[in-house]
């Protein structure tokens, strides 16, 4: 992809910043006091950092910026950050429970190889560990990711019902009513057909690059 | 002539012999006797790639010989899938609209359990709502059996599943807070401007569409401007028209779901409103003997775009 010198500027320092905010998670992640319940509570900032810089990267593939095609990374970013800000932000007693570490940490170990991985790409320095290690570590990453994401929910349920989270009762003036734990349960079961989709996609994409 | 059919990938699918002067549409004809199953909307001929070239179609109206296929030659056939009728899509995707509406407001009991307070002016209201979104599905479904003629006879049958669940989804969606016990109304001068511009805009509309029809004699594919009323100000002031009503709709009815099914349709009908503009303008370019375009005529807003 021809890219300007500015655009290329730019995008170095875009994955730079995101890679300093994943570093810093990991780092405070490894000395998290608590283990993986205090997880969330030693790494929130830099995550939510790192995950409201990545808004970006929708605006970047619909420009071109980046690789991926633009629905496929909104939905990506914005599932992250529904379950990030709109769950774990919103009920502090599910951000402490040990799914909810494991999945931030579990983000963290994809982010620390993958944003590197594009930051070499842009200088021209790509050391194959790090080729391999991109398109290796989402092997058991992935599968535990999305059920560390699906295990938030299920432990949210409960507290969303309760405290009727997002709820939007009728009767109101613009006539209309929304029930967050009812989406909820609606949505979870995508994850079991768009979850092994990605991850045959991301095999493919493995064995393409690292034939190469 | 002989003209020899092949398949995408290359097999052979038959020879068939044409008067020299046959056009495509003699082609398609042949090869469905040949083949009955492939029926000629689910036709379409190529000819071969060259190269790495991309195929280039071939037209209904070009003779064989002017296409470039001469005797003995080759043409590529590909299979479009089954197809279903224009008028039997439109027929059936606006059949669920025009159910829907009446059936929340007058199954309310058994929808939600209880009914919007007999004599309350919500009830009064979700009335006259439910009749102005149900006489737009029955003009629509007149205007598909009585008004409208076709440019194509056929789409994929796929395409049905995709606009029925388009129309009968946000039917859905907006009927059921439209036509809710719990149902807030609008203010009374909300209500009275949204409706009585509702019909104002479901006329206009109309009356764009018996236009049209008039610039199109029957069974020809004949393109005219239109011209007079508001075809003075913009291309496809039927397209106006309509994401006018549905503003005015939402208006007097007010809902999310009301306000979203508006927007994709607005951003859908510019879509088709900047085509057509733009088809309008490079057909009638004025050289040659062809009429020239009225070149203030905006696409969709007058004045404006």
């Amino acid at each position: 992809m021809a890219r300007g010198r500015l655009a290329r500027a730019y995008l170095l320092l875009y994955n730079a910043a995101a890679c300093a905010l994943w570093a810093a998670a990991a780092a405070r992640l490894a000395t998290a006091p608590g283990g993986l319940g205090g997880a969330y509570a030693a790494a929130a900032p830099p995550i939510r950092a790192a995950q409201t810089l990545a808004l970006a990267e929708i605006v970047h593939a619909a420009v071109g910026l980046g690789g991926g095609s633009p629905p496929l990374v909104a939905v990506q970013v914005l599932g992250r950050n529904l379950v990030l800000f709109g769950v774990l932000g919103a009920l502090p007693a599910v951000a402490a429970t040990r799914v909810a570490g494991a999945l931030l940490a579990v983000w963290t170990a994809v982010e620390v190889v993958r944003y590197p991985y594009y930051l070499g790409g842009l200088v021209g320095v790509v050391p194959g560990a790090l080729t391999w290690a991109r398109y290796s570590a989402f092997l058991p990453l992935y599968p535990a990711g999305m059920a560390a994401e699906v295990g938030c929910y299920v432990a949210a349920l409960p507290a969303i019902d309760a405290g009727g989270l997002y709820r939007v009762a009728l009767p109101n003036a613009a006539n209309f009513a929304f029930d967050f734990g009812t989406f909820v349960r609606a949505a979870l079961p995508l994850y079991l057909y768009f979850g092994p989709a990605l991850y045959v996609h991301m095999l493919r994409q493995r064995r393409r690059k690292l034939a190469a | 002539m002989k003209i020899h059919v092949q398949s995408r990938s290359g097999k052979p699918l038959g020879t068939l012999t044409l008067p020299n002067d046959a056009d495509v549409p003699a082609l398609k004809a042949a090869y469905a006797k040949q083949t009955p199953s492939m029926y000629v909307d689910r036709q379409r001929f190529y000819l071969p790639a060259v190269g790495g070239a991309k195929p280039v179609a071939l037209g209904d109206r070009a003779t064989l010989a002017a296409a470039g296929v001469a005797d003995g030659g080759t043409v590529v056939f590909k299979d479009l899938g089954p197809q279903i009728s224009w008028k039997a899509v439109f027929v059936l995707e606006y059949l669920g609209p025009l159910l829907i509406f009446p059936a929340f407001l007058l199954g309310q009991r058994a929808i939600y359990g209880r009914v919007t307070p007999p004599g309350s002016v919500a009830a009064e209201h979700q009335v006259a709502l439910a009749l102005a979104w149900a006489l737009h599905y029955a003009k629509r479904e007149f205007e598909t059996l009585c008004v409208h003629r076709f440019s194509h006879a056929t789409m994929p049958l796929g395409n049905l599943a995709k606009n029925c669940g388009y129309y009968w989804g946000f039917a859905a969606a907006v009927a059921y807070f439209a036509m809710h016990p719990l149902y807030t109304p609008a203010s009374d001068a909300a209500y009275i401007s949204g409706l009585v511009t509702f019909y104002f805009m479901e006329a206009g509309n109309m009356w764009c569409h018996f236009k049209l029809r008039a610039l199109r004699p029957a069974g020809s594919t004949v393109r005219r401007i239109p011209m007079g009323g508001p075809f003075s100000y913009v291309s496809c002031p039927n397209y106006t028209c309509e994401i006018g009503a549905w503003v005015a709709f939402n208006v007097a009815c007010p809902t999310v779901w009301g306000w979203a099914f508006a927007a994709c349709g607005a951003a859908q009908m510019a879509v088709w409103a900047a085509g057509k503009h733009r088809n309008y303008r490079k057909e009638f370019d004025g050289k040659d003997g062809r009429p020239l375009y009225p070149r203030s005529r905006k696409a969709l807003i007058p004045f404006i775009w």
